[in-house]
């Protein structure tokens, strides 16, 4: 049997080579037969020619037995479709206009699903690219990778003495490690000439980091239990696979060197696996330090024994047969009551209060850490859904182009038929035609979504001004492209296959008719004119419009709403403001020297030409870092804990005038409030509406309850309590969130030696004119004060661009999508018009005849296409506006009516349906009355 | 003539075939007559379904062709029996065998 296969195969293979050949030698066989049997009745005594007539008379159908013989080789199937490609490929070239546009059309589709795809799977999807990720387990908040609390011991992110408890106390995870961010970190590698200074991005992680995750090292080694013990004793760090090849061109004989980081010296002993930046999606790291090493790292800080410093993510594997749940709920528990035994009396009962409205969260790890993925999953997914219309839009618009091609050949079909081509046959032709379109179309589609994710991801990275790139593993998931091009094929077979059952199935094969009907072009032109040739072709195109336009609808309003985000009012002159940042961490200043250091800084850049006014402030604008606490206001009863809740700021003299804040009422923090006197504090409107309804809240007192701090700024586990008295009250700006409603806000002086706990100097300057001309001599000026401390100087504008990137990201990937829907509703637009006129020469040529202008057929062709393009619009108008609903959460300072984006919108289609039907028009408009008779 | 000959059953027209180019190679016209000799003339293979089936029969593997020169120096397809082809022979042989004996059998019942 398989001998007979193979046999069979091999002789099949052959056929099909050399075909040709085997077609002669057929017919040279068959010759000789017919001769030798001529030659046999010739001896029989008949003549030449009567011998040969009998021979083959005898003989029978010399072609069907070519037929049969063929049948017989079986290669018959292989070889027809091996013809019809050739066909397919002919006749796709004899048409460029129709194929160009298909594939285009089709490219374009399947790309731009393929790359939005892309980016929402690295950026929402992919699982982290560790050992069985779906054991992982994180137990803090996974958005809160990059922040640090002091104060009340909170779970979202937890200090190193509760990680130690939940660790040796839950019964559900194999192990479980902590991670936290670094701060900003100085590293210097090499010394001397060779030196380069850096801040790259680290953490420090618990010893088991890597044997948690199941990450081995590629070169070199990870972390031992040894190094997590003590600290301060094993100065080794880990570098990630991609620092290894930037910093050190990935050689071997990085392992062992040694960098200073903050000025210890730090051996590199391991690299990690390529591919591994590390658990927190979104923000590649260079390298991973030991938690012991903290306190040497980051002196001062008291990050491993003090229970108020909140500051780790924690991650743990699941034991076999535990689930998600049964992991929430011990370590809910055992956490809850790690930090308990810590407090007492109020604390306690704050802290159960705190948890009963925000519980423990315990949620799957297997898609890691990332700080901004939930704010932006949602509108990625319903862009992705968006631009899941737009394949939808792309096979409408493959669909009508093949339809027209199908009917405009429906004489050729039926004279085959009528001819005894077998029904078969002919799907067979159109089908190979179809699958030859899809896959070149598929294949060019892989190449513009490669490219079009490169393009996506790199417009996502140079979003961000403060937050660094969004990296992201770009490696295009062949599922997607697959999935993609399998529907485009599906559509295309569709909507090729239909139509030509219709058009070659029995009942319409009626020869005399469709030749007649061709003939008499001239007389039936009006007729066949009015109603389209191509029988759903308008409505296809005119619902890839409406597409389009719920597209342009959705991306007008997104750009409409970034707009308004940047230049919306948040209460502060946002355009001539610069903020200074000067980092502390490892400089002298602390106490008097840091109080006398502040405002040396706001009057040495006061007095930089140019500059109005400068103030030094705690947390400043859109600098990171933010402050609050619990106050009791005089005359007012809290129903609630959460009502005693402010956030707070500590500020220097003439802050609000160099903000451009308003004062309402009363003054301002000013210089009397440095030296001496009743402590002052001025409230915002919020906070004053809040507890003084309608009264006069000057003169009221406020009083704060915070950690207190010794002489060297280092946090105590005491509280103080400090009274204020109200001197004036604020408008409400925004400080640190474009989009939130303002919250309580109150201002007071420096209490020092308060550092803040952002260890930074805080400066903010009011410029006249445009703040980027100042930006370097404001640095130039900062020098001067503060050497050669990390210093950072930006216009305040840029920092608050910063803080709604990933709104940015969703209108820079809306509206390169939306391009690409315009461009495939032009293209689906020309493609039916081309083919509309094309077979309405006889028309056109008719109307020439009768004295029609080449322009009043240009306008004529020109007003079909817009009056298709106006009912796609009218569909897509309603359409899009109940559609917008979904992304309502993203807009700001938008209603979803937004007349402006939505008039935009409506004129870029039209214009677009113009520019696209042009071509054609005036091809129509050319047509004479000569031509339409030599069509004849 | 014409009438005397029978028309073959089905599937028989392999079994002769193969039979025949078990004694020596031959073309596909030297085949036809042979049989046609050899059954005293009672067989005749019908033109048009010998060459389909000395096709289908190469495709199996069980003949294999071979350009060569005729007996009066012209050039013609040989074709000739495969070891494949000579158990197929065999196997098919003793099935026919089988199947005429049977029938005999049941002819002779009364």
């Amino acid at each position: 049997m398989l001998a007979e296969l193979l046999s069979d195969i091999r002789y099949r293979l052959r056929a099909l080579s050399s075909r040709d050949s085997i077609e002669r030698e057929l017919d040279d066989e068959l010759r000789f037969h017919i001769e030798r049997e001529t030659e046999k009745y010739e001896r029989h005594g008949m003549s030449r020619d009567a011998a040969l007539r009998r021979a083959r008379l005898a003989f029978g159908g010399v072609e069907q037995m070519k037929e049969a013989s063929r049948d017989a080789r079986g290669t018959e199937r292989l070889e027809s479709i091996v013809r019809d490609l050739r066909y397919a490929v002919r006749s796709l070239e004899s048409r460029p206009a129709f194929t160009l546009t298909v594939v285009a059309t089709l490219a374009l589709g399947i790309g731009a699903n393929t790359a939005i795809f892309t980016l929402v799977d690295a950026l929402l999807l992919r699982p982290l690219p560790v050992a069985h990720p779906e054991q992982l387990v994180i137990a803090s908040d996974p958005t809160q990778v990059n922040n640090n609390n002091v104060g009340a011991p909170i779970t979202d992110f937890v200090s190193y003495l509760l990680y130690r408890d939940v660790r040796a106390r839950n019964t559900v995870f194999t192990d479980m490690y902590a991670n936290g961010w670094s701060g900003p970190i100085d590293v210097q590698i090499g010394s001397g000439a060779g030196t380069t200074a850096e801040q790259p991005h680290a953490r420090f992680v618990t010893g088991n980091f890597f044997s948690v995750l199941g990450v081995p090292a590629y070169a070199g080694r990870t972390f031992t239990a040894a190094e997590d013990e003590t600290p301060g004793q094993d100065p080794v760090a880990v570098i990630s696979y991609d620092y290894w090849q930037r910093r050190f061109s990935g050689s071997r004989a990085a392992i062992g060197r040694v960098m200073r980081v903050n000025d210890v010296a730090v051996t590199i002993v391991g690299v990690t696996p390529p591919g591994f930046s590390g658990d927190i999606i979104g923000q590649p790291l260079d390298f991973w330090l030991p938690m012991m090493m903290d306190p040497v790292i980051q002196p001062g800080m008291n990050l491993l024994n003090d229970r108020s410093w909140s500051w780790l993510m924690m991650m743990g594997r699941l034991k076999p047969g535990v689930t998600l749940e049964q992991a929430r709920q011990n370590v809910s528990a055992v956490e809850a009551n790690a930090v308990r035994e810590n407090l007492s009396g109020a604390a306690q009962s704050q802290f159960d209060d705190g948890l009963k409205a925000n519980p423990i969260q315990v949620v799957s790890g297997a898609r890691g850490f990332s700080e901004r993925r939930a704010e932006y999953a949602k509108a990625l997914w319903v862009l992705m859904a968006a631009v899941g219309l737009v394949i939808l839009v792309v096979c409408a618009n493959v669909s009508s182009l093949m339809l027209a091609r199908i009917v405009a050949r429906r004489r050729e079909l039926t004279v085959r038929m009528t001819l005894g081509a077998a029904r078969g046959r002919l799907m067979q032709q159109l089908l190979v035609e179809g699958v030859l379109l899809a896959i070149v179309s598929s294949v060019l589609g892989v190449f513009a979504a490669t490219w079009g994710s490169r393009v996506l991801l790199a417009t996502v990275g140079g979003s961000s001004v403060v937050a660094g790139p969004v990296a992201a593993d770009t490696t295009l998931d062949l599922r997607v492209v697959a999935f993609a091009g399998a529907m485009t094929l599906a559509c295309v077979l569709l909507f090729g296959l239909l139509p030509a059952l219709r058009a070659t199935s029995g009942a319409n094969v009626d020869l005399a008719a469709s030749l007649r009907s061709q003939g008499r072009n001239l007389m039936g032109a009006a007729r066949v004119g009015g109603r389209a040739n191509i029988p759903f072709g308008r409505a296809l195109v005119a619902a890839q419009i409406a597409l389009s336009m719920l597209l342009l609808i959705g991306g007008g309003l997104l750009a409409r709403s970034m707009q308004q985000l940047l230049h919306a009012d948040i209460g502060v002159d946002r355009d001539h403001l610069i903020a200074v940042r000067v980092r502390l961490s490892r400089s002298p200043y602390v106490g008097a020297r840091l109080a006398q250091f502040r405002r040396d800084l706001a009057n040495r850049i006061s007095r930089v030409p140019g500059v109005d006014a400068a103030a030094f402030a705690g947390n400043g604008l859109f600098s990171e870092g933010a402050s609050g606490g619990r106050v009791d206001v005089s005359g007012f009863v809290p129903q609630a804990d959460s009502e005693r809740v402010v956030s707070l700021d500590r500020v220097g003299p003439n802050y609000f005038h160099a903000i451009g804040a308003r004062l309402l009422r009363g003054r301002g923090i000013g210089m009397q409030d440095l030296e001496a006197g009743p402590p002052a504090v001025v409230i915002n409107e919020t906070m004053a509406k809040k507890y003084f309804a309608g009264c006069d809240p000057l003169g009221g007192t406020v009083t704060l309850v915070v950690p207190a701090h010794d002489s060297a700024g280092r946090t105590l586990t005491r509280l103080d309590t400090l009274h204020y008295r109200i001197v004036g009250v604020v408008r409400d700006f925004q400080s640190r969130d474009v989009r939130g409603t303002p919250r309580r806000e109150m201002y007071t002086v420096f209490d020092d030696p308060y550092t803040g706990n952002s260890g930074m100097a805080k400066v903010v300057a009011h410029v006249r004119g445009d703040p980027s001309r100042f930006v370097a001599p404001i640095r130039q000026a900062v020098r001067d004060v503060a050497g050669a401390l990390p210093i950072a100087v930006d216009p305040v504008n840029d920092l608050v661009r910063g803080s709604v990137s990933e709104d940015v990201l969703l209108v820079q990937v809306t509206i390169f999508f939306c391009v690409v829907t315009l461009v495939l509703a032009a293209l689906g637009l020309y493609g039916v018009t081309a083919y509309s006129t094309s077979q309405r020469t006889s028309e056109f040529g008719l109307r020439a005849a009768l004295g029609a202008e080449p322009g009043d057929v240009t306008r004529m062709v020109l007003g079909e296409a817009v009056r298709v393009a106006v009912i796609g619009v009218v569909i897509g108008v309603p359409a899009g506006l109940l559609a917008t609903r979904l992304i309502r959460a993203q807009l700001f300072g938008v209603g979803t009516i937004d007349v402006p984006s939505l008039g935009a919108a409506i004129l870029v289609l039209l214009a677009t349906a113009v520019v696209a039907s042009y071509v054609p028009a005036r091809r129509a408009a050319k047509v004479g009355p000569l031509e339409a008779l030599r069509l004849e | 003539m014409a009438d005397s000959r029978l028309d073959l059953p089905q599937g028989t027209l392999d079994l002769l075939i193969l039979k025949a180019l078990s004694l020596e190679p031959m073309h596909g016209w030297a085949i036809s007559e042979r049989i046609h000799q050899v059954s005293r003339e009672t067989l005749q293979i019908p033109q048009g379904s010998l060459y389909p089936a000395l096709h289908r029969l190469e495709r199996r593997g069980w003949i294999k062709a071979e350009w060569g020169a005729s007996d009066n120096n012209r050039r013609a397809k040989y074709y000739e029996l495969t070891r494949a082809g000579r158990k197929q022979l065999d196997a098919e042989a003793r099935d026919w065998e089988r199947l005429t004996t049977a029938v005999a059998l049941v002819m002779r019942m009364s």
